[in-house]
């Protein structure tokens, strides 16, 4: 028993150390100034600790507050709306029957297998055309469209891992449809919900690319393009004080959140995963 | 009744004519001869930028929207890698900005596609044109009409470590006289510790390279293309200075005069060495060695313009042109920040943000006082030069290209007859597609 927890110790230790360590470095190298960085080690320098970076970002050209609170607008609207559609839709998809349901399914859940950087010049011309580029409502239909798949997926298989007698039963008492979702399903639902959830906000708040090419107004960009604005040179050179300390801006709204909803994010991918 | 296959019939063909309206190829030139153009316009100016030069951009703005109140300029940082490609999807999409303020070596790209609004007429009308940056409006120029503006020059030059050659006993002005001095020098630099080394060059980073080497070559009056615009070809194989050129280099790795790690260079921490005071011979710009330096570390530098095989001088005149895109809508408004982003005193500021001026006058004694590091290139503002071609990022800026490839192969390989042999087949196909 006891050489057990030995292992089990200096494995989790292990582990630990293995995630850990690049994020302490990362909050570390964050105060350091950047020519610091760059140098080889020094032992003269290497404690000259500095809020520059910082403050650089928030205070120069960049605007990265303002871009913190672009990417929170539209990651969480993309989370709020992912989530209702999907939800809706997976009940759809898990409880009623109808001839073109399996087909439905299939096509949605084949959408997930093309990149949509393959049709990023045909999306910006539609979304052209539509008046939706260079507005947040345009990216968080983007986003929302990209994430929809999985979470229809997810959805629906957690609808389907909840007893069918348990709705037949709440219909006897008089139930309708969304008022049974509401407040009998909802509970059962949670972990589903919360997984797909979490999954689209990190996915909206840490996607390039969409952003880079919808976007043609500063005021409008959010943190990933304004960040990579912020650090690159004219020959690839790399600001690598603010490349960090924006990195670190930008993880922690994904690590308070993945902390807090965690619980529900492993049972939800298990039911996805497993009891479809 | 409107029946769900009605209803989508309907959504097909009103989506189908959406997308026809903006098929169009070319968008309507705004009328720059007409009277007051450029003067007391009003509205909103949208303005595109390289990441790169946003620092001095943004206060550009800020300071001309508080010249005035009837014109307000919005700025947008692009993404330098990303410029090209954003902006023709933004032309095609027919959603263009007023202003592009473009890397100048892109200039043409557009112009060739008559994306670009001529602007010869207005150019003409300032009383500082002939103190232009002639480089820079080179690549601005198709069938003799001019369709951008220099606005900031990044200039690549030879910066040598004053201290290192004193030691050394190595003159910068005699070493630039040939490549047999330069690497003479070079030896000398490289025995003064196990540490410090004679040169560095970032051999992993296609732009940088290309940046820093490809004027050694103009210095003797050559270049790796030739012919005009729609029938350039590649001008390796049989051209002496490029095999001279990469013999340099290539004896500089082998004798181990430049550091090991300049190998896989990437130019990400391009300059770090030559400011911690290890490096002899620098070829660089003035942002990577005076903006991220220190002022003791100032007084320790010179720059001289790059040299060729037999002398001579030459330097990328590289930096940003400003552009006003055909469609759009205030053009006038444009103008007149151009005007005062040429103006003196704003031309003045630029080594600020790490850049220099564009205009030859901009060299006045007070000036020379401020930036002693920046007043070189323009003293010598007619050996400022960049190949005009349509190819340049396929040939020079990607990793993949075959200007990375020759010199890697020339110089870490040693096989030079068959690099440039390859070099030469793949500049002539990119410039022949390029060009089609």
């Amino acid at each position: 028993m006891r050489l057990k927890n030995t292992f089990y110790l200096i494995g989790g230790g292990g582990a630990f150390l293995v995630f850990a360590v690049p994020l302490l470095w990362a909050l570390f190298r964050s105060v350091q100034p950047n020519d610091v960085i760059v140098a080889a080690p020094n032992a003269s320098t290497f404690f000259h600790l500095t809020w520059d970076n910082f403050r650089t970002l928030i205070e120069g050209p960049g605007n990265l507050i303002r871009a913190v609170g672009n990417s929170l607008i539209v990651a969480l609207s993309t989370a709020v709306l992912t989530t209702l559609l999907a939800t809706l839709a997976g009940y759809g998809f898990a409880r009623f029957r109808f001839r073109t349901g399996p087909l439905l399914f299939a096509l949605v859940v084949v959408s997930m297998m093309i990149p949509f950087q393959a049709i990023l010049t045909p999306l910006y011309l539609e979304l052209n055309v539509l008046r939706l580029t260079d507005s947040p409502l345009g990216l968080v239909l983007f986003y929302t469209t990209v994430n929809l798949p999985f979470g229809v997926f997810v959805m629906r298989n957690s609808f389907s891992s909840v007893p069918v007698e348990l709705e037949d039963s709440a219909h006897v008492d008089g139930c309708g449809t969304l008022r049974m979702l509401g407040s009998v399903l909802r509970p059962l639902i949670t972990p589903g919900a919360a997984t797909v959830a979490l999954y689209a906000f990190l996915a909206a708040w840490t996607e390039f690319l969409g952003a880079l090419t919808f976007l043609t107004k500063e005021k409008l960009y959010t943190l990933p393009v304004a960040l990579v604005n912020v650090q690159a040179g004219a020959y690839g050179e790399i600001n690598f004080g603010s490349l960090v300390a924006g990195s670190v801006i930008a993880m922690i709204p994904c690590v308070v959140l993945y902390v807090g909803l965690q619980r529900f994010y492993v049972s939800g991918l298990a039911s996805g995963a497993v009891k479809g | 009744m409107l029946t769900r296959r009605k209803f989508l019939g309907l959504g097909a063909a009103v989506t189908t004519a959406g997308f026809a309206s903006s098929c169009s190829s070319v968008l309507p030139e705004p009328d720059v001869q007409a009277a007051g153009f450029g003067q007391d316009a009003t509205g909103t100016v949208q303005v595109w930028c390289r990441a790169a030069t946003q620092s001095g951009l943004t206060d550009l703005v800020k300071k001309f929207n508080a010249s005035q109140d009837r014109l307000t300029v919005e700025l947008t940082p692009v993404l330098d890698a990303q410029y090209v490609t954003k902006l023709a999807t933004a032309i095609r999409g027919r959603s263009v900005p007023d202003l592009v303020d473009i890397d100048d070596i892109n200039s043409m790209l557009f112009i060739y596609r008559d994306a670009f609004t001529d602007l010869t007429e207005p150019l003409a009308a300032l009383d500082f044109r002939d103190r232009l940056s002639p480089g820079h409006l080179r690549l601005a120029t198709k069938d003799k009409r001019v369709y951008g503006v220099p606005y900031l020059a990044d200039n690549s030059m030879f910066w040598f470590n004053t201290e290192l050659c004193d030691r050394a006993d190595v003159d910068p002005d005699e070493a630039i006289k040939s490549f047999d001095n330069l690497l003479a020098a070079a030896r000398k630099l490289r025995k003064l510790g196990d540490d410090i080394y004679a040169w560095s060059f970032p051999a992993n980073s296609p732009g940088a390279l290309g940046f820093v080497v490809q004027p050694m070559v103009w210095a003797a009056d050559t270049d790796l293309i030739q012919g005009p615009v729609g029938s350039q070809s590649g001008h390796i194989v049989g051209n002496d200075v490029v095999r001279q050129m990469l013999e340099l280099h290539r004896q500089l790795w082998v004798e181990g005069l430049v550091p090991r790690a300049n190998f896989s260079d990437d130019a990400s921490r391009w300059g770090s060495d030559f400011r911690a005071g290890k490096i002899g011979i620098f070829p660089s710009n003035y942002s990577v060695v005076v903006s991220a330096s220190d002022p003791a570390f100032h007084r320790k530098v010179t720059p001289r313009l790059l040299s060729g095989p037999d002398g001579g001088s030459a330097f990328f005149d590289g930096g940003d042109n400003m552009c006003i895109p055909r469609g759009a809508r205030n053009a006038s408004g444009a103008w007149e920040f151009v005007r005062f982003a040429l103006d003196l005193p704003q031309q003045i500021d630029l080594p600020a943000g790490g850049y220099t001026p564009v205009r030859s006058d901009a060299r006045t004694a007070e000036f020379a006082k401020k930036y002693p590091l920046a007043t070189l290139p323009l003293e010598q503002i007619q050996h400022g030069y960049a190949p005009t071609t349509l190819s340049y990022n396929l040939l020079y800026n990607q990793p993949d290209g075959p200007w990375l490839q020759m010199f890697r192969r020339a110089v870490f390989d040693g096989e030079l007859e068959a690099a440039m042999k390859e070099a030469q087949q793949n500049y002539d196909r990119i410039l022949r597609q390029g060009q089609a």
